[in-house]
């Protein structure tokens, strides 16, 4: 499902649980972003979008079953090197948080502000703006 | 030189003589086994001193004349289950010896051919294997507990999971709505709603921290043929 500009970044939001992926949407509804938003369930067939499609932004559960966030996010670095990666997580893991540190991933921890969220996107997307300016 | 532990041995036997023969035999091993002694003369009265006093070993003699010391092992045991019983049997009677040890006795020995060394080498064997029995009950308690903590903590982490993301969406319309232009009344409210939910986001995050609880002791089971660790007393 696409929401808002098509001619926006394109921004991914990947979740198994329908709940939080749905409660995401509704969020990033009101928000207004002038962006082009795809939410995806299964990390599979985010990977498959990417794979087509242009991907600017992705946020991400850590914990799905058929691939966890860190294997989609390397996939789709290797697809969009530029892209903001966050991944957003209902657990705090240390192990986690260094990995994400290691791999230049955002890592946010539940509960938290998805203005927050936003305004990280916002400012990954106008980093990759400048450095594809300069 | 530490101090050796002090056990309790109880000598039963109908038979004055056979005792203080048993005694002499003790004696010569009072070095490696530094036993308190104390003696009966038939079942009942070792049964007494049993409930009465802190046993480690009983030397139960079954031929007596208030009879078969066999009878007695199961009572002893209900009144002392960490007690090592050794059987002295007659000789050639072997089938004695095989039904004391299925009644709980952790050895025998054949009256008549005891030597101090028979008699040492009996009573560390089965002090032995009920120390080793009380081990093995203690680690199954520990990885039990361990098991019940585990799958409690794992219970309040997928709790404390599921709230995150309700928290997540309350948290970030409330500060949507703090941009609304709204009359004094209104926003008073949303304020009030908004430090509440910074307060639920804090607390939620305390929470989480339960995700690096382990039990102690943490054991991951060893699976077949893995290695049982004595886990250490507090």
């Amino acid at each position: 499902m696409s929401l808002n500009d098509p001619s926006g970044a394109h921004v991914v939001f990947v979740d198994d649980d329908l709940y939080v992926l749905d409660s995401m949407r509704r969020v990033f509804m009101h928000m207004n972003t002038p962006w082009h938003l795809e939410f995806f369930a299964n990390p599979r067939e985010a990977l498959e979008y990417v794979k087509h499609q242009p991907c600017d932004a992705i946020v991400s559960d850590i914990s799905m079953p058929e691939m966890t966030g860190f294997g989609l996010l390397a996939e789709v670095r290797a697809r969009h090197p530029a892209a903001f990666c966050v991944l957003l997580s209902g657990d705090f893991c240390e192990a986690d948080l260094r990995e994400c540190e290691q791999w230049g991933y955002v890592f946010l921890e539940k509960p938290c502000s998805l203005n927050d969220v936003r305004a990280l996107i916002e400012a990954g997307l106008e980093k990759a703006r400048q450095k594809e300016g300069a | 030189m530490p101090a050796r532990p002090q056990f309790t041995l109880l000598l039963v036997d109908d038979d004055a003589m056979f005792r203080a023969g048993t005694r002499r035999l003790l004696w010569i091993t009072r070095e490696a086994l530094p036993f308190d002694i104390v003696e009966a003369g038939d079942g009942a009265q070792a049964l007494q001193v049993i409930q009465r006093q802190p046993v480690d070993c009983v030397l139960l003699d079954n031929q007596m004349s208030g009879g078969l010391g066999l009878d007695w092992i199961p009572k002893f045991l209900a009144a002392a289950p960490d007690l090592a019983v050794v059987m002295i049997t007659g000789g050639g009677d072997e089938r004695t010896a095989v039904e004391a040890m299925k009644k709980g006795a952790m050895d025998y020995l054949v009256k008549g051919s005891m030597t101090a060394e028979s008699l040492q080498r009996a009573i560390t064997n089965a002090l032995e294997k009920v120390e080793m029995r009380k081990t093995l009950a203690r680690q199954r308690a520990s990885l039990i507990d361990a098991e019940r903590q585990k799958v409690m903590v794992e219970s309040l982490a997928t709790a404390c999971h599921h709230i995150g993301q309700p928290a997540t969406v309350v948290y970030t319309i409330l500060q949507m709505m703090m941009k609304w232009d709204l009359p004094p009344g209104q926003k008073q409210m949303l304020q009030d709603a908004l430090a509440s939910a910074e307060s639920l986001v804090d607390d939620i995050h305390r929470l989480q921290a339960i995700n690096e609880y382990r039990p102690v002791p943490y054991l991951a089971s060893p699976g077949p043929g893995g290695n049982i660790v004595e886990v250490p007393a507090d």
